[in-house]
């Protein structure tokens, strides 16, 4: 089957999943995995009840996600579609879609859970957690940009 | 020996900087202002107007360990202008009278002082939190503002590290 990314986008827009299965639709296709992470409502940093986590970009981010998805991609016949959320996202929205396709589910679910590792350890996002009584801080830079703002480790100059 | 201050980052926003099509002539000025005063500060990095950009720079900072982040350019009413915009998106407090006392001092000096739209406050983080002020672009601007900045500075710091009053 036809193979490769076919979406992934940093995005300010609502995710929606039915937009990521119909990107992967493929006859030959005979197994599609889905990761919808979404935002919880407790957190063992936060001081209290969380309401939203407001993600902010670094400006490497959409091309270290597209590099990221074609790396678990790479070699295996699946199609990939991935996007994650920028700005407020409250308890209960989705923070990130991963859609795998593939002709059978070990590869399926592999790449899914891969990619989704991945984006955990190494996308640039800064994330603000704020909680219902106000309180509000930026969290672990996930996926930390080096000091200087130049390309990353999963990017090639 | 002197010992070294706590780092501080000099963020100029400017389009025209950004593009070398003009010199950045305050944010050297406010970098050579905060190593008098004692703190690590690096040269200003330049970036073009814009919210995201200003957001970014000062995460980025904030990252890379300073305690004290100076933007300036980019506060007026001009339709490129927000860098306000950008730094209330990743201020986790504020602290008004810091720019109140900024205007203040601009408006004494000139009428046009009263139109900078500003903020000053506090990004918390995992980490050690940081005091971020935004200053006009002019090199008179920061020539006013940076004795008020540097007047409370080290009392910020200190008291964001838990230090008494």
């Amino acid at each position: 089957m036809r193979s490769g990314v076919v979406l992934a986008r940093v995005t300010d827009d609502r995710l929606d999943v039915a937009t990521h299965l119909d990107a992967v639709s493929n006859p030959a296709a005979g197994a599609v995995t889905t990761f919808v992470g979404q935002v919880r409502d407790h957190d063992a940093e936060a001081p209290g009840p969380v309401e939203l986590l407001d993600y902010e970009a670094h400006p490497d981010a959409q091309r270290v996600l597209e590099s990221l998805a074609a790396r678990v991609s790479d070699g295996r016949s699946v199609l990939v579609a991935v996007s994650h959320r920028t700005g407020r996202v409250h308890v209960g929205e989705v923070a990130v879609v991963v859609v795998v396709a593939a002709a059978h589910r070990d590869d399926a679910f592999a790449v899914c859970r891969e990619l989704i590792e991945l984006i955990k350890t190494d996308l640039p996002l800064w994330k603000r957690q704020v909680t219902t009584d106000g309180h509000s801080a930026w969290t672990g830079l996930e996926g930390q940009p080096p000091a200087n703002g130049g390309s990353t480790s999963t990017t090639s100059a | 020996m002197t010992q070294q201050g706590p780092p501080a980052q000099v963020v100029t926003v400017s389009d025209r900087a950004a593009a070398g099509t003009a010199p950045d002539r305050s944010g050297p000025l406010a970098v050579r202002l905060l190593r008098d005063a004692g703190f690590d500060c690096d040269d200003a990095v330049v970036v073009p107007d814009g919210a995201d950009t200003v957001a970014r720079a000062v995460l980025d900072a904030c990252g890379a360990g300073a305690r004290l982040v100076v933007t300036t350019g980019g506060t007026g009413i001009g339709p490129r202008d927000q860098t306000p915009e950008g730094t209330e998106r990743v201020l986790t407090r504020r602290l008004p009278g810091v720019m109140e006392e900024i205007r203040r001092a601009a408006t004494r000096e000139k009428p046009g002082g009263m139109l900078s739209r500003g903020l000053a406050g506090v990004v918390d983080g995992p980490g050690a939190a940081t005091f971020v002020v935004n200053l006009p672009g002019s090199t008179a601007a920061v020539e006013s503002a940076m004795p008020i900045v540097l007047s409370v500075a080290g009392h910020v710091i200190s008291q964001l590290d838990g230090g008494g009053h």
